[in-house]
């Protein structure tokens, strides 16, 4: 009898206590071991399976990666907590990551809170003076229909209090409270703040509620989301009956993430680090130094417009291609067989074709040649 | 007497484990089949230190994954 596969994927949410628990305590994963095409073929068809699926989840979960995008952000995000370890009388500051889709800002996000919690809890230990659990961190994320009570809900709901779905936004919010002071909340991370709209009424409320638990808790707030300064979450100049939100924009600070670029001789160096790591991380039999680093540099790049989610996203929809069909390495012309997003689609065009013309490369000069060495696993496959 | 004390006492401490400098200086070369003869103590870390990445190391300027 064999023993059924368990499975890899670790199916935690971050909106509640313990899906955020299990992702800030999760050990890293193992690697599948490396095989050859020729050991792939002859292994039983159930190893063979769960070799596969093996990879399948190990690709799927590459990264995240310390980009210099990241290591810029958490630098001002420990300025920002730093800065607010006032007592809890003094208003507190609040940090907002606003960039466009792609650019890993819940990740640059989730991987600073991870590492406050993991400080917090080495530092003061997991039970508080109280004796309740220590929660450093708060994770939420806004739905499109998100008010005042809908946000207070959610906060009872990642501590797990029962009865988190009932009463006014009011008797939440003090349920809430009472959890975010007992358990020493110190962090609280919002994600996909553009699905408040500040011309509507609940999303002007939601603005001001965090206002008020800004200067309510002795808690550091993290906004995430897309264009919030355009829609006026963030900014000075707002229209007539918004001006209670220009409080807001004071005190937040807003941090960009770039995307890549390869218009100076550094960036390409930096295109190529982010490459050299996803390709150290390829279980694939037919795999060689270079084979992203250097024949995709300049495709991956047209293909992703530098908004390349690589941070946590190895364009891995594309590695179970690589395996199912047994081609075992990526190629141009397995990526070309994959649809790209809309968005990087019609970019994509022209930067190929001005990467083909040579007047644009995704490649440092110091990377030297491109590698024409061929896979010694593939070759003895 | 104080001498044999002196040498028990030499006995019993255990040798204190060599320098990185008194060990490479020490080291018998090693037999890796190539031009270098170092020891090959010279390049191997202390415990607890992550090993320098060789010239040879493709992905030594990889990405940290976090």
């Amino acid at each position: 009898v064999t023993t059924p596969l368990r499975p890899a994927e670790r199916a935690y949410t971050l909106s509640t206590r313990h899906g955020w628990n299990e992702f800030v305590t999760a050990p890293p994963r193992q690697r599948p071991e490396l095989l050859s095409a020729a050991q792939i073929r002859k292994l039983p068809e159930a190893a063979r399976l769960e070799y596969e699926e093996r990879r399948s989840v190990w690709h799927a979960n590459i990264g995240p990666l310390r980009t210099p995008q990241m290591r810029a952000v958490h630098e001002d995000l420990d300025d920002i907590v730093e800065a607010n370890r006032q007592d809890g009388d003094r208003v507190k500051g609040a940090a907002v990551i606003d960039a466009y889709p792609g650019l890993g800002k819940s990740t640059i996000a989730q991987v600073f809170a991870r590492g406050f919690h993991q400080r917090q809890v080495s530092l003061y230990g997991p039970v508080t003076g109280a004796g309740h659990d220590r929660v450093p961190v708060v994770h939420v994320c806004l739905t499109s229909s998100t008010s005042k009570r809908s946000f207070n809900a959610m906060l009872c709901r990642f501590f797990g209090l029962p009865g988190h779905d009932r009463g006014n936004a009011e008797e939440l919010g003090h349920k809430a409270a009472d959890a975010v002071l007992a358990c020493d909340v110190r962090l609280c991370v919002v994600d996909d703040v553009h699905f408040l709209d500040p011309r509507r009424r609940d999303g002007r409320d939601v603005a001001n509620h965090f206002k008020y638990l800004a200067n309510t808790f002795p808690v550091t707030f993290i906004y995430v989301g897309v264009g919030l300064e355009r829609r006026g979450l963030v900014s000075e100049g707002l229209a007539a009956g918004e001006e209670e939100l220009a409080q807001n924009a004071r005190r937040w600070t807003t941090l960009g993430v770039d995307p890549f670029e390869i218009e100076t001789e550094p960036g390409r160096q930096t295109w190529r680090q982010l490459l050299l790591a996803i390709e150290k991380d390829l279980v694939l039999a037919g795999t060689h130094p270079g084979m992203v680093a250097d024949d995709l540099a300049d495709y991956l790049f047209a293909r992703s417009t530098g908004a390349l989610r690589l941070a946590d996203d190895a364009d891995h929809p594309r590695l179970p291609r690589a395996i199912r069909t047994g081609t075992e390495q990526l190629t141009r012309d397995l990526l070309d067989q994959v649809r790209n997003d809309a968005a990087a689609e019609a970019a994509r065009q022209e930067l190929l074709a001005a990467f083909d013309a040579g007047k644009l490369r995704a490649r440092p000069a110091t990377a030297g040649p491109r590698s024409a060495v061929p896979s010694a696993m593939a070759a003895a496959g | 007497m104080a001498l044999c004390i002196s040498e028990q006492r030499l006995r019993l401490v255990p040798d204190p484990p060599p320098a990185r400098d008194e060990a490479a200086q020490h080291a018998p070369a090693a037999d890796t089949g190539s031009d270098d003869d170092r020891p090959a103590e010279l390049s191997a870390p202390f415990p607890g230190e992550e090993p320098a990445a060789g010239p040879g190391d493709f992905y030594a300027d990889a990405m940290e994954t976090v």
